[in-house]
């Protein structure tokens, strides 16, 4: 029996169903959903179309505008390392602000020096930026979900630098791909307006009406960072060989712009890498590719007026305590604050 | 490359258009050289170590086939470096940080050089794939091949290279060797079986993934939150595993082949004998062919069959990872299948063999059994999640009566998010169990059946598309 005309056709059929299936969320959304797609165009479009998002954070600019800081330290959690006080002191300075967002990636670091520090209009004589092993040339750590929000914060309604980066890191058409098919199907505002629905309609049935938010908000406070486990290793996981290729990632980075965005506005950067958590007193290991992209960075930067250093570079480093993950106790920041302002003079000089 | 990839869409996609216009010779060379792309993608110098063991084999079996009089040692060349490599890459930091232990433990420092390298994906899967081959040849079971081309495609078939199912050579190499036809109403029922894993990936393995993954980070998660968080973990490495043994075989069906099942709905288990029959069949069945049987399985009196189920599954433990965990987790369920087995061995034989009254009796406490597994399967995934000494031991004292209201509401809110997120693994398995109509292997679906079937595929990727998690996560036993 011949089988092939019919079930190709069935199949081809399935094939047809399934594009049109997903039609569904946009009739459900202009059914349910919200009156009208008030979510802007993105400015990550090689990501996304639109997407509700968080507005720009302008409060900072005034902030900085209002405390003219001496030095700014800014990064993830790992710049919380130093004590702010002592490093103002070391380096005759009024303040040191913080400009610090635990769980951010180099994204959020290069929109906070462009659209705050830059934006702002303050030249502290430094900007200490802290981060782990490649973190600096990965575009793509901790930029998409669930770390939108703070990337919102700030970012203005077109970042075509940042835009440029994130579709050069991705490659290929794939990003057009996503973004097609988010466009066709409404998937994003779907998302953004079923998932909120959803945990709203669970916390009812579990805690009734009126103490739904109550569960909700105590779940959020349940999985803070203060009730999750001290790490004995790392936090995160070590670089990957891959992403420690310094000449394939430095021109797919935000690094070139940033720098470039530093010298025109005569401001003093030092990248500082991180030690991550020693091992009985001394730095852990670090793969061979991770070793040559360290040299590789720190050529690459000194050699465009940029300040460099390792933390690995100061054995002392290695003695102080650290807390949970990769993060230096609190009676530890002084002594660190310490050893790092005399590395920078011993750079200086 | 991972399945859940479009790289791998777009990858298979032409793999498969190539594939269908050539003759079979040269199909079997398309499949090996598309294998080695797919597996070294990422760290192209994996495929040294699976050429170099493809190679020992194929020259082991060979020899085995030439000069059976040094079978024996080549066998053993072959198990040496099979085991061997598995040993070092896998086992070997394991093995340092336990004697570093037990060293300074008597006042004694050793510092031994820790490897720095990934553990290469797939390793535990192939290698044992390869020793079924070489234990066939050396049993007298299977003949050893002469064509290198196929058996290297045999040991590298990209659907289940990288976790499974472990295909035996009785069952792989055959396909390999003869002339493979396309056929349309398979190429139908695979598209359901990769879409029902993509289903089962993104929406069910990775959501429930976000919660276990969160309460396991906590502290001191109370009872209930802490139980919410297993079951979490239960549905995400079901549905995480079987969703890649359902890709796997869908993605070789469109190449004509036919992969053994590996999951035949384990939560629907009514005890420890019956959930191994259904859990990771390909793995267990190896397991219970190359090491229970050969320590003389139940040959040999009670106390030695107990003793060789208890150390079929401590091995099989040690087999997912260099941790104490999973030999305790080997342990805790090869200690469930003995107590079953003196359970059984003591009941009186009308109960056993439900006859007469007891058998509506058993009908009525089956769903009791159902549940009674799943409880006890799920307290086997706190071993198998919770690699922390000291915490597991928290968890296991944690008492229900020492919790809070919040605990209670927060764990049920855990516990019913994971449930809906499941409810089609759940509905799944109830069907095909105990409603689906049966029918003869060979005869046709209904034109009802196909149309039910089509209406469901596109609600799973309407549904797919926003259900995902937003966080992806990585198949669990790729790291195994």
């Amino acid at each position: 029996m011949n089988t092939r005309s019919p079930v190709a056709a069935g199949l081809a059929a399935t094939i047809i169903w399934m594009a049109i299936a997903p039609l569904f969320w946009r009739v459900a959304l202009s059914a349910w959903g919200p009156p009208t797609d008030t979510s802007a165009p993105s400015y990550l479009p090689a990501v996304e179309a639109r997407r509700p998002r968080e507005p720009f954070d302008d409060k900072v600019i005034t902030r900085l505008k209002t405390t003219a800081p001496g030095a700014i330290v800014l990064g993830d959690s790992m710049a919380g390392r130093v004590d702010p006080v002592r490093m103002a002191e070391l380096l005759d300075t009024p303040l040191v602000a913080s400009q610090l967002a635990p769980a951010t990636g180099s994204g959020w670091w290069y929109l906070a020096f462009k659209n705050y520090i830059v934006a702002s209009g303050v030249r502290p004589k430094w900007v200490f930026v802290f981060f782990r092993d490649t973190n600096l040339t990965d575009p793509m750590f901790r930029l998409l979900e669930p770390y939108r929000d703070k990337l919102d914060m700030a970012a203005h309604d077109r970042e075509p630098e940042l835009n440029e980066v994130v579709a050069t890191r991705l490659q290929g058409p794939w990003h057009r791909v996503h973004n097609a098919t988010d466009s066709a199907y409404g998937l994003t505002a779907a998302r953004a307006w079923f998932n909120p629905h959803f945990a709203t309609w669970l916390a009812r049935v579990v805690a009734g009406n009126r103490t739904k938010q109550r569960l909700l908000d105590g779940l959020n406070t349940a999985f803070g960072l203060d009730h999750l486990r001290p790490i004995p290793q790392a936090d995160l996981d070590a670089a990957d060989d891959r992403d420690a290729d310094f000449a394939a990632n430095i021109n797919a980075s935000f690094l070139p712009a940033w720098v470039d965005l530093a010298r025109a506005n005569h401001i003093n950067v030092a990248f500082i890498k991180v030690l991550r958590r020693p091992i009985n007193g001394q730095p852990p290991p670090e793969s061979p590719a991770l070793q040559r992209y360290t040299v590789d960075l720190r050529n690459w930067l000194t050699a465009r007026g940029m300040v460099f250093f390792d933390d690995r570079d100061n054995p002392a480093m290695a003695q102080l305590n650290y807390g949970d993950g990769d993060h230096v106790a609190g009676d530890s920041m002084t002594a660190y604050a310490e050893l790092l302002a005399a590395e920078l003079a011993k750079i200086r000089k | 490359m991972i399945f859940h990839s479009l790289t791998f869409v777009a990858f298979f996609l032409a793999v498969v258009t190539v594939y269908w216009r050539l003759p079979h010779r040269a199909q079997n060379a398309w499949l090996l050289v598309t294998s080695y792309v797919f597996y070294g993608w990422v760290h192209p110098w994996f495929l040294t170590l699976i050429f170099a063991s493809t190679v020992v084999d194929y020259w082991a079996a060979r020899g085995m086939a030439t000069a059976p009089s040094r079978k024996r040692i080549l066998l053993a060349l072959s198990l040496v470096v099979n085991l061997g490599m598995l040993g070092f890459f896998k086992y070997y930091n394991f093995f340092a940080a336990n004697v570093q232990s037990a060293l300074a433990a008597l006042h004694l420092t050793v510092s031994l050089p820790a490897l720095q390298v990934v553990l290469p994906v797939g390793i535990s899967f192939y290698t044992f794939q390869e020793l079924s081959y070489t234990l066939g040849v050396y049993n007298g079971r299977l003949e050893a091949r002469r064509n290198f081309l196929d058996f290297a495609t045999f040991v590298c078939f990209f659907p289940q290279l990288v976790a499974g199912p472990i295909e035996r050579a009785a069952h792989l190499l055959p396909q390999v060797e003869q002339p493979r036809t396309f056929s349309w109403p398979l190429a139908r029922e695979a598209m359901f079986l990769i879409l029902w894993g993509y289903f089962k990936k993104l929406v069910v393995a990775d959501n429930a993934g976000v919660i276990a993954n969160k309460v396991f980070a906590l502290q001191a998660p109370g009872f209930f939150v802490l139980w919410a968080g297993v079951f979490a973990f239960g549905i995400q490495i079901y549905a995480d595993f079987s969703a890649y043994s359902d890709i796997a075989r869908g993605t070789a069906r469109w190449l004509g082949f036919d992969l053994m099942q590996n999951f035949n709905h384990p939560y629907l288990a009514t005890g420890p004998a019956d959930f191994w029959r259904r859990w990771h069949i390909s793995l267990s069945s190896w397991f219970r062919d190359y090491v229970y049987i050969p320590l003389g399985g139940s040959r040999a009196g009670r106390l030695i069959e107990y003793r060789n189920i208890f150390a079929t599954f401590l091995l099989s433990g040690f087999w997912h990872g260099a941790s104490w965990n999973y030999v305790l987790w080997g342990a805790y369920h090869g200690a469930l299948l003995v107590i079953a087995r003196l359970a059984t061995s003591t009941q009186p034989a009308a109960t056993t063999s439900a006859q007469g009254p007891w058998r509506y009796l058993s009908a009525a406490l089956t769903p009791l059994r159902i549940v009674g597994m799943l409880v006890l399967t799920n307290i086997g995934w706190l071993f198998f999640r919770e690699t922390d000494a000291s915490y597991l031991w928290r968890e296991l004292t944690t008492r229900p009566d020492l919790h809070n209201a919040f605990d209670v509401s927060a764990g049920t809110y855990l516990f019913l998010f994971v449930l809906i997120y499941s409810l089609p693994l759940w509905i799944n398995s109830i069907w095909e169990v105990h409603v689906r109509p049966r029918r003869p292997a060979a005869s046709e679906p209904s034109r009802g059946w196909l149309v039910t079937q089509t209406a469901i595929m596109g609600v799973l990727f309407a549904l797919m598309l926003v259900l995902r998690s937003e966080q992806s996560l990585d198949f669990i036993y790729f790291r195994f």
